[in-house]
């Protein structure tokens, strides 16, 4: 898991494309704070970059990004965590950005998607009780997030992941679920990013997820 | 040679304008302190601006800025005040020295822990989940049979109640979300054993108090379980479960805020009677219909409404050897019609005020019929609580609330020759509560509450006060101290009898340590409970209550340990817990103070709950171990020296994940056929010889055994009833 948030926070790309509604001081901010994904190693350094997405949110209230990745990085140092109690902790305090996300940006896929990351960071701290309950809630949050966006790739990963997580622990056949990550990550270029700020990861998740068939 | 000169005056350049970079750029750097720790992980930044940093694991920062003019730097952490100061950016900044004070934090504070088991995800202090109250071996889907896993409680076979700490069963209530249930066991024949009324799918959230509760609840000496419905159903699903004592079908439907489940379910145990040897005849083996309807709806006011209507049918007709003739069978049928209904509606008022309001509607009919004996009970009531909860201040509450229960219990006997006598009493039983929650730092909490009651039958007013603290000096462990006093009136059947019955009442004291480290939890509690004006009577020629009055009295003192532990070993999930219990008790028409029939000295479980994941299953065990209860045997002359044989019992279950929506579940209690016997029944009259005949109180069978299969339809293919495994 681990190996797959440095990936993931490696996926970041900061592309040329830039936004002209925002304002320069805050993309140079984000810019800045973005670029620490790739030092993020411990629970200890995911949720201090937390802290400083945190920061940019306050000041810019109205802006989704920085609460946007307040919560990812948040969702990663569960991840990253080994303690159960820890774990629970480091989602409680991402609630509020959350909630605040999924109130003003319910037509947001990216949200969605990190809405489903939340709910799979909730059952990972205890599968064998929240397995269901939380699994089927990560569900609904891909099938919002697939009505709103369905060439995004971050959907098509995270409803790649869902299915294929649920085939494995049943034994099924995993390759069309591959297949699926292949053409979702040739087709990843052409999906446009908003700006160089917007979210952009996804691109080493599918080509690992399109490799699972072949070990 | 004029290009030399030039150079000097780019160099002099290069630097004025170095410099004035250095000036517009200035550093903030420091340290975070909180008592004499540093705070790694605080932030720290210039409020309205970009800048800004979090502290690292020794508690510095250091950040640039170019803003210039005077900001405001903050300082702030979970848990802790924030600190602001003002900085001017024109010129350096020393490096600042920044202390932290703690303020309430409900994450970290302390909580008070004695007497209380929670489940539930709500929980942070949960030492289960709520899954637990259905994967336990044994339980076979009854809440109470999870319960009498954890300490604290007594395994009384012949009567399947929840028997708490030395009390009698009367002296634990049980709430659905917040509302009273007044029969909360199935009605069964005399000696035999009841479950729970409710399905444990039904609920979320559990919290089990054997002492030294809230002034929420009264009427109460032992135990108070509060069952806490389910959030409303995620998605629309159909569940058929197809098992060996009957068959289940539940809706899902779920809309906006808000959904509905509703089910139906038919048991009937002929065919498990028929393949496990019994220790009774059955003519017509335990046959019921039920069906529960269950709804919660958010409001947009932020408000919340549970719903929780169920309806059951049942019927049974056994046989049992007749006392003193081993010939002859007593020929017994119960017909049983039982209606439940509860509404619970929790609404803010505003940001100080939460309302929580709520009834429940009970009525049971037991249609008894005992040879050429015919009683049919009826007994009716109204539970309704209005609570108002004031937020003062961070970690302080007051909630204060006025609750009523009104009941009508109505009994008609006789044998078939002879007209039947009836006996009805009602009553009302007002009370009113307030109780303040506080808290002292993190690390101090405390309760303090009073509780008075009225009861119109008994005429007389109580009045109860209770206290608790609670006190977490790290992170690790934590002490709970508890004391008060806990009233209840006398069993309805008690109130037609001649005489004068009063409030009896328990005046307990608890201490306990509580150890919650990641997946391990350790709780010792002991405590000692002083019971007072317990019912007492005399018999008339025909056992009939007389002169009812409240001249008993008790005591019981225990030491009680559970361990939890799902880190250890990987995929499994155990817990252990011991009882020591000394009670002894002089009430009804005991001639001395004696130990309950209900009571066991020494109480020991192990449940044990194992994944394995190449199986898709969950393997689970239950062991139990009950020292033997005295009952008294007429034929020997010291009183209550009879002795039940230690109670023994293995439990295993199974549980397989077959497809995304197929669960097969089995499950066998007392695999080992232990045969557990409760004591005896004697003859009423000795015979010509003086002595006293007997039966032995026997479960209805050894073991037990069950098989069922779980289907779930719905548009997420992944959806299963795991949560009903």
């Amino acid at each position: 898991m681990k190996a797959m948030f440095s990936l993931l926070a490696a996926c970041l790309l900061l592309s040329a494309a830039s936004a002209q509604d925002l304002s320069p001081r805050f993309q140079m901010a984000m810019g800045k704070t973005l670029s620490k994904y790739g030092e993020c190693q411990t629970v200890e350094d995911w949720s201090a970059l937390s802290a400083n997405f945190d920061r940019i949110a306050k000041k810019d209230s109205a802006e989704w990004l920085p609460k946007y990745y307040a919560v990812h990085t948040l969702v990663i140092a569960s991840f990253t965590a080994t303690d159960p109690t820890q774990k629970d902790a480091l989602l409680d305090q991402a609630d509020a950005s959350l909630n605040a996300l999924l109130e003003t940006q319910g037509e947001n896929a990216e949200v969605h998607v990190l809405h489903a990351m939340y709910y799979t960071a909730r059952l990972v701290v205890d599968p064998a009780s929240r397995g269901q309950k939380y699994s089927m809630l990560s569900g609904q949050a891909v099938g919002k997030a697939k009505a709103l966006d369905p060439n995004n790739p971050r959907v098509q990963y995270m409803d790649i992941a869902n299915g294929m997580g649920a085939a494995q622990f049943f034994g099924q056949d995993v390759s069309a679920f591959c297949a699926a990550a292949q053409q979702a990550h040739d087709a990843f270029d052409s999906y446009p990013q908003a700006s160089r700020i917007h979210p952009g990861w996804g691109k080493d998740l599918l080509a690992e997820q399109a490799a699972t068939c072949e070990r | 040679m004029k290009q030399p000169a030039v150079l000097p005056f780019v160099f002099t350049t290069a630097l004025v304008l170095l410099a004035g970079a250095v000036a517009a750029q200035v550093t903030l750097a420091g340290k975070v302190w909180s008592g004499k720790a540093p705070l790694p992980g605080a932030s720290v930044y210039l409020l309205d601006s970009y800048d800004g940093t979090v502290t690292n694991a020794e508690g510095r920062f250091t950040f640039d800025t170019e803003e210039t003019g005077t900001w405001t730097l903050v300082v702030e952490f979970l848990g802790y005040a924030p600190y602001r100061v003002e900085v001017n950016l024109d010129a350096p900044v020393a490096p600042l020295d920044v202390e932290l004070k703690e303020v309430y934090n409900e994450m970290r504070a302390a909580t008070i822990q004695a007497g209380s088991f929670a489940a539930g995800e709500a929980h942070r202090t949960a030492v289960l989940k709520p899954l637990d109250i259905v994967t336990t071996a044994g339980s076979n889907g009854n809440v109470v049979g999870a319960l009498q896993t954890l300490p604290g409680t007594t395994p009384v076979g012949e009567s399947g109640r929840l028997f708490v700490r030395g009390g009698a069963a009367d002296e634990t209530q049980i709430y659905v979300d917040g509302m009273r249930v007044l029969q909360p066991y199935t009605s069964a024949v005399p000696q035999t054993q009841v479950r729970g009324r409710f399905n444990p799918f039904l609920f979320s959230g559990t919290q089990f108090s054997t002492g030294g509760f809230s002034a929420e609840f009264g009427n109460a000496m032992s135990a108070v379980l509060q069952l806490e419905t389910d959030d409303p159903p995620a998605e629309d699903a159909l569940n058929i479960a197809v098992m060996s004592v009957g068959a289940d079908v539940t809706a899902n439907r779920k809309w906006e805020n808000g959904g509905v489940l509703a089910s139906l379910s038919y048991i009937n145990l002929t065919p498990t009677m028929a393949a496990i040897p019994q220790n009774f005849d059955w003519y017509r083996a335990p046959e019921s219909l039920e069906g529960v309807v269950r709804l919660g709806q958010t409001t947009a006011s932020g408000g919340k409404v549970r719903v929780l209507v169920q309806g059951t049918y049942s019927e049974l007709e056994m046989g049992r050897t007749a006392i003193g003739d081993a010939r002859s069978t007593e020929r017994i049928s119960l017909g049983n019609r039982y209606a439940f209904a509860s509404v619970a509606w929790t609404q803010p008022l505003n940001e100080r005020w939460i309302l929580d309001a709520g009834t429940s509607l009970n009525a049971n009919r037991d249609l008894l019929n005992y040879d050429d004996l015919t009683v049919e009970g009826d007994h009716v009531g109204v539970f309704s609580k209005v609570k108002f909860t004031r937020l003062l201040a961070p970690g302080f509450k007051l909630r204060t609330g006025v609750v009523t229960t009104l009941e009508h219990f109505n009994e008609a006997s006789g044998f078939a020759s002879d007209a039947m006598q009836t006996v009805q009493s009602d009553w009302a039983h007002p009370a009113a509560f307030a109780e303040l929650d506080g808290h002292l730092g993190n690390d101090w909490a405390w309760r303090a509450g009073v509780r008075g009651e009225y009861a119109t039958a008994l005429g007389a007013w109580n009045f109860a006060p209770r206290v608790s603290l609670g006190w977490q000096p790290g992170e690790h462990g934590s002490w709970s101290l508890a004391a008060g006093r806990f009233y209840q009136a006398p069993d309805r059947a008690w109130l037609t009898a001649p005489g004068s019955p009063q409030f009896a009442y328990a005046d307990q004291v608890l201490m306990n340590w509580q150890s919650q480290v990641s997946g391990r939890v350790v709780r010792i509690e002991a405590y000692g409970k002083q019971y007072r004006q317990l019912l007492t009577h005399d018999t008339g020629m025909y056992g009939e209550p007389l002169a009812i009055a409240a001249d008993g009295q008790g005591y019981a003192w225990g030491v009680e340990g559970f361990i939890r532990d799902n880190k250890t070993i990987p995929q499994l999930d155990y817990w252990v817990s011991y009882s020591y219990l000394d009670a002894r008790r002089q009430y009804l028409d005991q001639p001395e103070l004696a130990v309950p029939g209900f009571a066991s000295a020494h109480v020991a479980s192990l449940v044990g709950k194992y994944w394995v994941d190449h199986w898709r299953s969950q393997i689970g065990i239950t062991c139990q171990v009950a020292s033997a209860r005295p009952f008294d045997n007429p034929n020997t002359p010291e009183y209550n020296d009879g002795r039940t044989d230690v109670y023994r019992t293995v439990d295993a279950n199974w549980s397989f994940l077959w497809r995304p929506h197929v669960i097969f579940h089995a499950s066998v209690s007392n695999v080992f056929g232990f045969k557990n016997s409760f004591g005896a029944r004697f003859s009423s009259t000795p015979d010509a010889n003086g002595h006293y005949a007997s039966q032995p109180v026997l479960p209805a069978s050894n073991r037990f055994a069950f098989v069922g299969c779980f289907i779930t339809f719905s548009q997420d293919k992944s959806a299963n009833q795991l949560d009903k495994i």
